[in-house]
């Protein structure tokens, strides 16, 4: 395996980690008012990310600059050529720190109070949505020009490909919250939860058939490595198993099982895409443009040193993390804590 | 739409986002040192004090680190969004130093910033002050990873160019690291954002003293931060004129600009005032010291200092803005250093706790360090034009391939969502400082309003 074959998966690596630690995020913001039905609820769910969101999002910023450092041309292309969806995403990303860092602050200020829960909610949903929509994109093609910019409009990216592969997404996200929210909560609230999860859990097996449907007559392309290497299929096919297990697990109340499985549905989903897109990153309508992690690469050098810096590093983030959540496993509470 | 070109907006946008950006993260860096100091103490002494102090600060660090967060992504993601040509050209080099500073210090500080908030009851005193400690290295270190990458676009150095690909490549990740500005920049940014904690300490405090509330802690704060602030200031003193000596060897145009000097000449003056004639390439009227800018550029009364001239019209930066800019950071710099020794010199003679007349004005001169940190990065940006890598890589040619409408719409959004967070953040600085009592106040861990008396 070459050193860029190394970094595409490593890539994965950290979208994948951003994915199922902050899906939950994402997935209790999306689901704000309508999961938290009282104030104290309302309060809990922010308690319930509270400590771990922020660090959450960092993957996605380590993501990024993992991107920028090891296929600097794919950064750039989608980037820019998805500009304003990108700025959509930021938007979110903003107002999420904010709804979520001055929920408490602003207690006594019902009416700001109430603004920093909308805040929490739009830039929580947002971003859950626009993801999956840039991966549709990027799995269907989209124009470049000789230079690799990206030659359609804003609403070109809005396809109805994109639209179900953004569902797809967003549902995962949302099934993530919830199963996190059972272990995180009792109660009402906890009850609530139970009853989206299985709930989102058929939506999401209807919408992901829907969209591999959609993949096999508008991206046959995705389906080259599976056919070549036929073992692949069990790939996607452990996603469906993993639905197919959601219910069962229901039932035996096994939450914890429960979020583990929605946890690898997102990381099955990930690699899915992955598997079909190697070792193209970007899908050109026109092939001979697609950005592969050959010609959209960094230097040998600067993937040996990012190699050693991830090697380093990771493994120590991986070590502090897991203690962090282990500190505050267990219920969240309502109380104000800063 | 002539006048909104693309260079422009995007210019722009990023001046603003960059600006309001770094309005928070001084702040971040300084008070993470004397949170983990304090958390320190409390754990040596166990004096309850220490243990109010922490929490009391820690309350003021998120309000301020909240919007640094939310602020700090745009950072990231903007080379890729509005400067798409600048991101293929120097990605194999500019992005490690990026990559490294999430997995180095992103996750260090904000992983430690919710065990710090939230687990105050789950932790021991030791894991709080280590907690304290690790979001103090995480912010410092994250200062390091920043200041390497944009002070190789200074003085790039490590590299060679691939005609083929059009892009910089990587040849030493050290050289790269370590490039002949990064460490005398990181100490002139370091010191700074010290500076600026210091002022929001003593300017909080003084509040409280002037208000008589919260006197212990505001004392105890007061000393810590008049200290630490004039060991940074008089540093700072030191690593600006370093600075302005090393800019004079490695970018002399750029220091030609903040000096308005258009001839080569031997004893050269530094000018105090000075309007600029582009056409005739000289100064149409000016008042300087003789000699004086020969003498701090290169140590020599007599040395010749380069001019503007010496280089073509289009590879001059802009003269006059700099030249502005550039005197408000050295003038509100040196009001800063005489400021904290004034501060000192009132505390040794046990003058400065009720000297009411001081204690205001050291609540309304909390701006200087804000605007010496935001002019000092206009002059650094700015005085690099018209290169966005100097020498290597044209700003003008940098940018991504957008339209006009595309960048207005998102740099009208930013203006709009980023006074809101400002005012916001300002708010709630100015509220969670006015409500904090130091005997009632439970701050984090129990109910604001459960009403249960609570013994601290």
């Amino acid at each position: 395996m070459d050193l860029n074959a190394i970094w595409f998966i490593l890539f994965g690596v950290l979208i994948i980690g951003y994915a199922i630690l902050d899906g939950f995020d994402l997935g209790i913001g999306s689901l704000f008012h309508y999961l938290g039905k009282t104030e104290d609820e309302k309060k809990i769910l922010i308690n319930s990310i509270g400590p771990v969101w922020d660090g959450n999002e960092v993957w996605l910023i380590t993501g990024g600059g993992a991107l920028f450092a090891a296929f600097p041309f794919v950064y750039a292309t989608v980037f820019s050529g998805f500009y304003l969806a990108m700025m959509l995403v930021l938007f979110g990303l903003i107002f999420r720190a904010i709804g979520i860092e001055y929920y408490f602050k602003l207690d006594d200020d019902k009416p700001m109070q109430k603004l920093m829960g909308n805040l929490f909610f739009i830039g929580s949903f947002l971003p859950a949505l626009l993801f999956g929509v840039a991966v549709g994109n990027v799995v269907v093609g989209i124009p470049l020009d000789d230079m690799q910019n990206y030659a359609g409009s804003f609403f070109a990216l809005l396809n109805p490909y994109a639209l179900i592969l953004g569902v797809v997404g967003l549902l995962g996200f949302l099934l993530q919250g919830v199963t996190y929210t059972t272990l995180k909560t009792e109660g009402d609230l906890q009850q609530r939860a139970i009853g989206l999860t299985s709930k989102f859990c058929w939506s999401l097996l209807g919408a992901w058939i829907i969209g591999t449907v959609a993949t096999y007559f508008l991206a046959p392309h995705m389906f080259t490595n599976l056919n070549n290497f036929p073992v692949l299929f069990a790939i996607p096919l452990a996603t469906l198993l993993l639905l197919a297990a959601i219910p069962v697990l229901l039932k035996k109340e096994a939450y914890g099982k429960v979020f583990i499985a929605s946890s690898l549905i997102i990381a099955t989903k990930i690699i899915t895409v992955a598997v079909g897109l190697f070792p193209n990153m970007v899908i050109a309508t026109d092939p001979a443009r697609n950005l592969t992690i050959y010609n959209a690469s960094s230097t040998d050098l600067t993937l040996t040193v990012m190699l050693i810096i991830a090697l380093i590093g990771v493994p120590i983030v991986l070590a502090y993390t897991t203690y962090v959540y282990y500190v505050f496993r267990g219920k969240a509470t309502v109380e104000r804590h800063y | 739409m002539e006048f909104f070109d693309v260079v422009l907006l995007s210019r722009l946008q990023f001046t603003l986002t960059a600006i309001i950006h770094y309005f928070f993260v001084p702040l971040t860096i300084g008070l993470a040192i004397f949170i983990a100091y304090l958390e320190f103490r409390y754990w040596r002494t166990g004096e309850a004090l220490y243990d109010k102090m922490a929490r009391f600060w820690t309350k003021l660090f998120l309000v301020n680190f909240a919007v640094g967060v939310a602020t700090g992504i745009t950072m990231e993601f903007q080379f890729g969004t509005n400067w798409a040509a600048y991101s293929r050209y120097v990605g194999d080099i500019f992005g490690a130093p990026l990559a490294a500073e999430g997995v180095f210090a992103f996750f260090l500080e904000s992983v430690f910033i919710g065990l710090l908030v939230f687990g105050r009851d789950k932790i021991s005193k030791g894991m709080r002050f280590f907690a304290a400690l690790m979001v103090a290295i995480g912010t410092n270190f994250s200062a390091f990873w920043i200041i390497a990458a944009n002070s190789w676009m200074q003085t790039p150095a490590g590299y060679r160019i691939n005609e083929e690909l059009g892009r910089a490549e990587m040849t030493s990740f050290y050289e790269v690291l370590f490039n002949p500005s990064t460490l005398v920049r990181l100490s002139h940014v370091l010191e700074g954002a010290y500076i600026t904690a210091a002022f929001f300490i003593i300017a909080v405090s003084a509040y409280y003293l002037l208000n008589k509330r919260n006197v212990e802690l505001a004392k105890s704060s007061m000393k810590f931060a008049v200290i630490f602030g004039l060991v940074f200031a008089l540093l700072q003193g030191a690593s600006g004129h370093s600075h302005a000596v090393l800019v004079a060897e490695t970018q002399p145009e750029k220091l030609a600009a903040y000096e308005a000097h258009w001839e080569t000449e031997e004893r050269a003056a530094l000018l105090l005032f000075a309007i600029p004639d582009y056409e005739n390439e000289r100064n149409r009227f000016e008042i300087g010291i003789p000699g004086a800018l020969s003498l701090l550029a290169h140590s020599d009364i007599n040395a010749p200092v380069t001019g503007l001239r010496e280089f073509a019209p289009e590879d001059r930066p802009p003269v006059l803005g700099n030249f502005i800019s550039f005197r408000i950071m050295v003038g509100t710099g040196t009001l800063i250093i005489f400021w904290m020794i004034f501060l000192a010199v009132q505390m040794k003679r046990g003058r400065l706790y009720d000297n009411e007349l001081v204690l205001k004005a050291a609540v309304w001169l909390l701006p200087l360090p804000y605007i010496a940190n935001t002019f000092g990065w206009i002059v650094a940006e700015w005085g690099r034009q018209p290169w966005i890598v100097y020498g290597l890589l044209r700003t003008a040619d940098a940018v991504s391939h957008l339209s006009v409408a595309e960048v207005l719409i998102s740099l009208v959004l930013f203006i709009a969502i980023y006074a809101f967070l400002l005012f916001l953040m300002i708010f709630l600085m100015i509220r969670e400082v006015k409500k904090f009592n130091v005997d009632i106040d439970t701050t984090i861990d129990r109910p604001m309003d459960s009403g249960k008396e609570v013994t601290l």
